[in-house]
């Protein structure tokens, strides 16, 4: 049976939260990217599974549940596309 | 093609260039130049002259040498210059299409692959010490921001942006203001709070004008060309965001982005930001003083 991947910060992105925002610094190419505070409420708590995380999003800000979920997962590729995010063997017995 | 030396190639570089030297002084860093031959020691001598000073207990030292003919491929016409930075097992190596640079410590091997071409080996020389004065400000609390910074009643005010953003044009517009660089600036955090300090580095400003200096920093300034002046607070996270991305040799080294991170930070919390729109006349600084004086 194929484990499932599991998914991880990447190490070599330095990061901190600012007043509700993540600053990130891309470790190769030295780029910063700052995320709004939905961005960083995802960021910060991207082990969670999507749909806690879209109902959080989705009673916090006036959002429903789809769209709040459709826009987690849109973010979560795109932290993995940038490299921010990435895929690791679950390595959970 | 592109070659990148290993730590073997600065290990016996042979003779150095020539027997001449000289001590500058930028912040609170200490940098001897040796190896100079007595040409490009007289050219140093006018590019740094308000940074000369008779210390020869000096914390870096750099010596050049002659390296082989290329390193780096060249860029292409008009191109950006080839910089690149790179780990190695026990030091760090700069590297370049006409130089190569090897640092341990407080020690820097630089080959040059022009040696009769003075305007080649000061290149090389300046990117060094662009290198290393980056490099030190992190180590001792400070930072290099891609930025004008200018003196007035004072207090040093520092216009940050890429290339392009307004750098050169806002210091043409601050006359009777003195410059402390209008292309790279050094702030650094010391007893009495934040400090801005000059830099031989050069945009489109000459040297001569700059009285080598600190000056407790009032203000950062994001440049926005603008058909009106108008002052807009910047937000902490994106004032550290903004003025992260105007630091050099940020990329490829984990370190000091651990470094440099909580520094900006600091110094984004104690000193205000703003994004400051301006038309290309000396009417903002009426603005930043306004504001400045409540």
């Amino acid at each position: 049976m194929v484990e499932p991947l599991k998914l991880i910060r990447n190490p070599n992105v330095s990061w901190r939260t600012i007043e509700g925002q993540s600053v990130l610094i891309f470790n190769k190419e030295g780029e910063v990217q700052v995320l709004n505070e939905v961005g960083t409420y995802v960021w910060e708590h991207f082990e969670e599974k999507p749909e806690d995380l879209a109902a959080a999003i989705s009673e916090e800000y006036d959002v429903s549940m789809e769209e709040a979920l459709e826009d987690v997962h849109k973010f979560i590729e795109q932290m993995k596309a940038a490299g921010a995010l990435c895929e690791t063997e679950d390595e959970t017995p | 093609m592109d070659w990148y030396p290993e730590a073997e190639h600065f290990e016996m570089p042979g003779s150095t260039l020539g027997d001449h030297s000289l001590v500058i002084r930028i912040g609170a860093l200490t940098l001897r130049l040796g190896g100079l031959t007595p040409l490009i020691k007289e050219m140093a001598e006018k590019q740094y002259s308000p940074f000369l000073v008779n210390d020869h207990s000096s914390a870096f030292l750099v010596t050049v040498y002659p390296g082989r003919p290329t390193y780096l491929k060249p860029p292409p016409p008009f191109g950006y210059l080839r910089l690149e930075e790179r780990q190695l097992e026990r030091g760090s190596l700069l590297v370049s299409n006409d130089f190569a640079a090897y640092r341990n410590g407080n020690t820097v091997t630089l080959r040059i692959s022009r040696p009769d071409d003075c305007k080649s080996a000061l290149g090389a020389i300046e990117n060094n010490i662009r290198w290393i004065v980056a490099d030190h400000a992190i180590n001792h609390r400070g930072f290099v921001i891609h930025s004008a910074g200018l003196v007035r009643n004072g207090g040093a005010y520092v216009f940050f942006g890429p290339s392009g953003a307004g750098k050169s044009t806002v210091t043409g517009l601050s006359e009777g203001c003195p410059i402390l660089s209008d292309d790279l600036v050094l702030l650094r955090k010391t007893q009495a709070g934040w400090v801005a300090a000059t830099t031989p580095f050069a945009g489109t400003f000459p040297q001569e004008g700059k009285t080598s200096g600190e000056y407790p920093l009032k203000g950062l300034f994001r440049l926005i060309q603008a058909d009106c002046d108008r002052l807009s607070p910047l937000p902490r996270a994106l004032a550290v965001g903004k003025v992260l991305s105007c630091c050099p040799f940020i990329g490829n080294r984990a370190k000091r982005q651990n470094l440099l991170l909580p520094l900006v930070e600091t110094c984004c919390s104690e000193i205000p930001a703003h994004d400051l729109f301006f038309r290309k006349t000396p009417a903002f600084w009426k603005i930043i003083l306004e504001t400045r004086n409540g």
